[in-house]
């Protein structure tokens, strides 16, 4: 296996996690007004994800947090009982990071990857997917199915929020703070600096580039993409903020009709919650 | 099944051709033992092997087999692979598209294999209906895929993605 977390050191590892998860989605969650672990503000309607929580006594993440725990410890089982050596589980106390990795990052790992031809582990790979499928799809995460009937119940509830004068002018003034950072279409540029990223490793292939040159050149790609990923964010955070603002303020308005049955849906998997906190 | 396993594709020996009218119960019961055909069959089982393992691996991620890209998705956000990703280069090329202003984004992430110490983010996008390209190497074939609409509320393909 060639995964890139895995070929870095175990502190390196950690650190690209925290960096990944605090600058990426962690400003994704604060942009966009997380509902995981805080409440709305006072006077803010109540939207949906908190009156989940609320009634269900814990967080979605602690769920997730729960369910990916019981799943992996399945998962693990399965391929040790089908023969094949694996790793040990071990329990998480948090959800597992998410990570942004540039396209010319990506180039770069292929680029440096050992050219040596890998042992045929298609054996146990199989065995690894077909155990971890039959755990997702034993093991049900009862919040995801709480949300999932929420979203069958609220089809078209949100038609009125693209449409709201407050939500149009936030988009319009993101766009208008994207362009003023020089970004006039960011899909030319990001299509752009894939392909340069490309033709970077392309390059090396046919021996026109060594690979020295080639990591300076990526290198400035990477940081390009970086560059942009944070224009967006840094422009479509407050649109986001807005737009969740006046779908919360539609999901409150539907959960004062509906309250009752989504505690009902909440309360017919209250053992499975339970259960799923409690191991 | 998202995460389909191809074999890799072998091409016919000539020893299944049944060269000479010889038939499968003729060749397993040894009839034919000269030394030159002997040599014959070791050196084609030396190059099956050797080609297992170094066959390229297909993406495999949003296909159901070679050149068989699809899509899918939940009431919320879709995802979908195009026609180059089901090919033997290990790059996935897609798309993922937010289609609801619930004032959340959508994110695609994938693993390379299931033990990962975390998720890698290909793609992130809060623009109604818009499809972001994307892609991004996954060289092994077991990686795993899904799509967020917030961190703890995620939905892995084909398993819990509602159509």
């Amino acid at each position: 296996m060639r995964g890139r977390l895995r070929s870095m050191p175990i502190p390196s590892r950690f650190l690209v996690a925290l960096i990944g998860t605090v600058t990426i989605v962690g400003a994704t969650i604060i942009a966009s007004g997380s509902s995981a672990g805080s409440g709305p503000s006072a006077g803010a309607p109540v939207d949906i994800p908190t009156a989940v929580e609320a009634y269900a006594g814990v967080t979605i993440e602690q769920i997730q947090v729960a369910t990916d725990n019981r799943i992996a410890k399945e998962a693990h089982a399965c391929v040790a009982a089908a023969g094949w050596a694996y790793p040990d589980f071990e329990p998480r106390t948090a959800p597992e990071p998410v990570i942004r990795v540039t396209v010319a990052e990506m180039y770069l790992e292929q680029l440096t990857a050992p050219s040596t031809a890998e042992p045929d582990d298609s054996g146990r790979a199989a065995a690894e997917n077909d155990c971890w499928r039959g755990a997702i799809s034993s093991v049900q995460n009862p919040i995801s199915e709480v949300l999932a009937w929420v979203d069958g119940e609220t089809q078209g509830l949100y038609d009125g929020v693209g449409v709201d004068p407050r939500v149009l002018a936030a988009w319009a003034t993101a766009q208008r703070c994207i362009r003023d950072a020089g970004y006039p279409s960011v899909e030319a540029i990001q299509q752009s600096l894939w392909e340069m990223a490309a033709a970077v490793a392309d390059r090396v292939a046919v021996g026109s580039l060594d690979l020295p040159a080639a990591e300076t050149e990526l290198a400035e790609i990477a940081a390009a993409e970086r560059e942009l990923w944070a224009a967006i964010d840094r422009c479509q955070g407050p649109a986001m903020v807005v737009e969740r603002s006046v779908a919360a303020e539609a999901e409150s308005a539907w959960l004062s009709i509906n309250l009752e049955r989504l505690h009902a849906q909440i309360d017919s998997r209250r053992a499975m919650i339970e259960s799923l906190i409690g191991s | 099944m998202p995460v389909t396993r191809q074999s890799a594709p072998f091409p016919r020996s000539r020893a299944d051709q049944g060269a000479g009218g010889s038939t499968s119960a003729g060749r397993a019961a040894g009839t034919d033992q000269s030394p030159v055909n002997r040599a014959f069959h070791l050196l084609v089982a030396l190059s099956v092997g050797v080609f297992v393992l170094v066959a390229p691996t297909p993406a495999q991620g949003q296909c159901r087999g070679l050149n068989n890209p699809y899509h899918t998705g939940t009431a919320w956000g879709r995802g979908g692979a195009n026609v180059n990703t089901c090919d033997f280069d290990g790059w996935y090329y897609g798309w993922v598209q937010d289609i609801l202003t619930d004032g959340w984004c959508v994110d695609y992430q994938w693993k390379d294999d299931w033990t990962d110490f975390g998720w890698n983010q290909a793609a992130y996008t809060c623009t109604l209906n818009y499809k972001l390209p994307f892609h991004y190497s996954a060289p092994d074939h077991d990686s795993a895929f899904r799509i967020c609409k917030w961190q703890g509320n995620c939905a892995v393909a084909d398993l819990n993605w509602d159509f």
